[in-house]
């Protein structure tokens, strides 16, 4: 009863926050907001802790395949939880970027947009229907581009306008992918119908169109091209959800599709793989090279999604392998890297937007003497840092650990060299902002304004996550059990 | 569905291909959309013919007509606009869309003879629902009872664009649109030029269109139309007004405004919430009442759509003075 009170509350409070920000006056918008941010976090909160096993929940009554069902297991809900947190930080730290006075935008339009964004992630986690996601990932399409307007310049616009094209490309592949498989399947619930056959070519061309439409809206390298300039002209609040989440939602259906639904695909999982190692490298140099924090932040994106598709060939691998243990090991690291990056990513994009905020600029040599004007912004960036590189404590060192464990005991050696490899570039980008941070001011810094303090607590809370996750993995980890598609003997 | 290919048939495949070819690489912009609107059409004439007369009311009012206006409506803004000739030189990336989308095309082929058809169990279950499902017509049921959630998010797609719309517009547009009757003290509130061909028409279609929008809305219960084509066939209504100068009427950041648009999205919500507190499921409707909560919601989605094509047609209209 709890369990699906607390669900339900998942799926429908974020959308009331769409329609109470649009139609409340004014002054009721932001207790408004507050009031519903923190419904749906406790909400997601007791749906994760009264998780024990996976469980289903049939929207209209009818369930699946007539109806849409939702499939309620760990990976599910780990995603709600990285969800709620980076949109918890995000709405304090936008409450406080909003009311400045030193930026001109009216908050009025970014609430509605927040709120809608929040309710198709979570909608998206939890539907077991593939065209039900399609039509989230739309939702969540749109919201991400008209906040991306938000920073209401023509710079922005084209930046927003070349995100839509693309994801919208990327939507109509998958979406013809979606039918094809229909057509073939006769049902659009995935859990109906895994495993599908291996050796049927139609299902087979159905997975290559989704495939490469949500790669496209997931920006994957080479098909990256959208992600550095949207995710870097955005306002900080935006780029921070823009990094942290919405790239992780194609990601997540791929997920899905190839690990629980094709579960035979050995060499295409490759293909993914090398993409993946081409987007660690190349999206690392160019990060080292930038000049500007929040293209350096960006590409730094482009190469972590990289470790994210690493994850096919090694998964497929895994399930091949009979130690239930190492099976497991690799799914959890899986998951754990696409948590700690969201949650590493959107701590560097708001202490990033502290500092643009505190000197008007994001070149790299204005951050000259940040550590003493922003010292707290330069700790957040250090944590979020270690985190990437995947020092510990932090969540970033247990994924890294998981993945590059798993990459060894499979075999799978040319991974385990770019995932090192990957670790030593990212320090590279991570010490040349701190290199900077820390240098005495002088001459070519940048006058200094004040940030409002609600906007340091809400980078300092995730901050505090991140090391968290290096030392209490125990606990998401119990989580991400229910429901794994790699089950150890004695589970519940 | 008829088992044999008529003359009629290849005709219209071979216009079909005729129409995507010109509105792909016509001479101009304005032509290639009016290509694309006689593909539209045709496109909704060859859904008859496959016997899919809700996709064919939805391609006709949406697809040629609705999307058309706000095409034109772009050229517009386009031929005024400096440096449009920067589209020209994008041969590159059309020659490897074209390659890509010559492969998709190979791949849809081959797995078109191979698709195995595996008997769906859909079907059989929609039959035996449709009794409870408060809609005699399947189409109608699938969309508002069986899968409610997804139309429920398909508004709020239609919501979140019109505010996107709305943002855009306010970027190279700073006094909203509102705000331009105060600028030009001298226009009157609803500016309509009587004596034009724009307002003649109008005035002979609007009643027309209503008409015909409300009882689409009605039909839908039990027959082909609901609320995507009955709103658009409204908001086409609502934009002859525009054309015919009654723009200034429509007042962006109103709280009307704002309510009429999340209407449908709201009025999901409180189906939702109130089936919880019923003690059913989310969007779960009694047998009992499901028809009037079908009919309620698409009322509701119907109004909100069609105020979003008029939003969205308002924003893509060329600023400054009409010609």
């Amino acid at each position: 009863m709890t369990r699906d009170l607390a669900l339900t509350s998942v799926l429908l409070v974020p959308f009331l926050g769409v329609i109470g920000t649009l139609l409340l006056p004014e002054r009721l918008r932001r207790p408004f907001s507050f009031l519903v941010t923190t419904l749906v976090l406790a909400a997601v909160g007791a749906l994760a802790v009264s998780l024990r096993d996976a469980f289903r929940y049939e929207i209209s009554g009818w369930g699946a395949p007539l109806g849409i069902d939702l499939h309620v297991d760990g990976l599910a809900v780990a995603m709600l939880l990285l969800t709620g947190t980076v949109a918890g930080a995000v709405s304090a730290y936008a409450d406080g970027h909003y009311r400045d006075g030193s930026s001109q935008k009216p908050a009025a339009g970014f609430w509605p947009l927040f709120f809608g964004l929040w309710g198709s992630l979570n909608a998206l986690f939890l539907v077991s229907d593939l065209f039900t996601m399609y039509v989230c990932l739309e939702l969540m399409t749109f919201s991400s581009v008209a906040l991306i307007t938000l920073a209401k310049d023509a710079q922005a616009l084209r930046a927003a306008l070349t995100y839509l094209m693309t994801a919208l490309t990327g939507s109509l592949a998958y979406l013809l992918g979606v039918a094809i498989l229909y057509g073939e399947m006769g049902t659009l619930d995935w859990t109906l119908m895994s495993p599908v056959p291996g050796d049927d070519p139609v299902a087979w061309m159905a997975l290559s169109l989704m495939t490469a439409g949500l790669i496209m809206k997931g920006a994957l390298y080479p098909l990256h091209f959208w992600l550095p300039g949207a995710h870097a002209i955005a306002p900080a609040p935006v780029s921070a959800l823009l990094s942290a989440l919405v790239v992780k939602a194609p990601f997540f259906i791929l997920l899905r599709l190839w690990v629980q639904v094709w579960t035979d695909a050995p060499y295409a999982s490759h293909v993914l793989g090398a993409l993946g190692a081409g987007a660690i490298i190349w999206g690392s140099f160019q990060a080292i090279i930038q000049e500007r924090v929040k293209l350096m932040v960006a590409y730094s994106t482009v190469a972590q999604l990289g470790y994210l598709f690493l994850a096919f060939p090694i998964l497929e691998t895994a399930a091949r392998t009979a130690d239930q243990a190492a099976r497991q090991d690799a799914w959890e690291g899986v998951i754990y890297f696409a948590l700690s990056h969201g949650v590493a990513k959107a701590s560097m994009f708001l202490v990033t937007g502290l500092v643009v905020q505190a000197t008007k600029t994001d070149d790299l040599r204005s951050l000259r003497g940040a550590a003493a004007h922003v010292p707290a912004a330069v700790l957040v960036w250090g944590l979020a840092g270690i985190s990437l590189i995947g020092l510990p404590p932090s969540g970033g060192f247990i994924a890294k650990w998981q993945l590059l464990t798993s990459a060894i005991r499979f075999g799978l050696w040319p991974y385990a060299a770019v995932i090192l490899f990957g670790g030593l570039l990212a320090s590279g980008y991570v010490f040349r902002v701190l290199w900077y941070a820390f240098l005495a001011p002088d001459g070519s810094s940048a006058p200094k304004a004040r940030v409002p303090a609600v906007m340091v607590l809400a980078a300092l809370f995730l901050g505090t996550v991140i090391v968290l996750m290096g030392i209490r993995t125990a606990d998401v980890f119990a989580v991400l059990k229910a429901g794994s598609p790699f089950p150890t003997v004695g589970a519940p | 569905m008829r088992d044999r290919i008529e003359i009629y048939d290849v005709l219209l495949v071979v216009t079909l291909i005729g129409a995507a070819w010109r509105a792909l690489f016509g001479k101009d912009a304005f032509s290639a959309t009016v290509f694309f609107i006689v593909y539209g059409l045709l496109m909704a004439m060859a859904w008859v013919q496959l016997d899919a007369i809700d996709v064919a009311l939805a391609e006709a009012c949406v697809g040629a007509g609705l999307t058309g206006a706000l095409l034109i409506g772009a050229v517009r803004q386009f031929e005024r606009a400096p440096g449009a000739r920067a589209l020209r030189r994008t041969m590159g990336l059309r020659a490897s869309i074209g390659a890509l989308s010559l492969l998709a095309l190979a791949g849809l082929t081959a797995s078109l003879f191979e698709i195995e058809n595996r008997r769906s169990p859909v079907p059989p279950l929609v039959e035996r629902s449709l009794g409870d499902s408060g809609s005699a017509h399947p189409v109608t049921a699938m969309l508002l009872n069986f899968r409610a959630f997804d139309t429920w998010l398909e508004i709020g797609v239609l919501l979140i664009a019109s505010l996107a719309a709305i943002s855009i517009h306010r970027l190279y547009d700073p006094s909203p649109i509102e705000g331009r009757a105060s600028t030009a003290p001298t226009r009157p509130r609803l500016q309509i030029q009587s004596q034009t061909q724009p307002w003649i028409m109008a005035r002979t279609l609007l009643p027309l269109l209503i008409l015909v929008g409300g009882a689409m809305l009605w039909f839908g219960s039990h027959a082909p139309g609901g609320a995507f084509q009955s709103g658009a066939l409204i908001g086409a209504a609502g934009i002859l007004l525009q054309i015919a100068g009654g723009r200034s009427a429509l007042r962006l950041s109103s709280l009307r405004t704002r309510s009429l648009l999340s209407l449908g999205f709201s009025s999901f919500w409180l189906m939702a919430a109130g089936a919880l507190l019923a003690g059913g499921r989310i969007l779960e409707y009694p047998p009992a009442s499901a028809g009037a909560a079908i009919l309620a919601l698409e009322a509701a989605a119907t109004l909100s759509i069609a105020l979003t094509l008029n939003v969205m047609y308002a924003c893509s209209r060329p600023w400054g003075p009409e010609p």
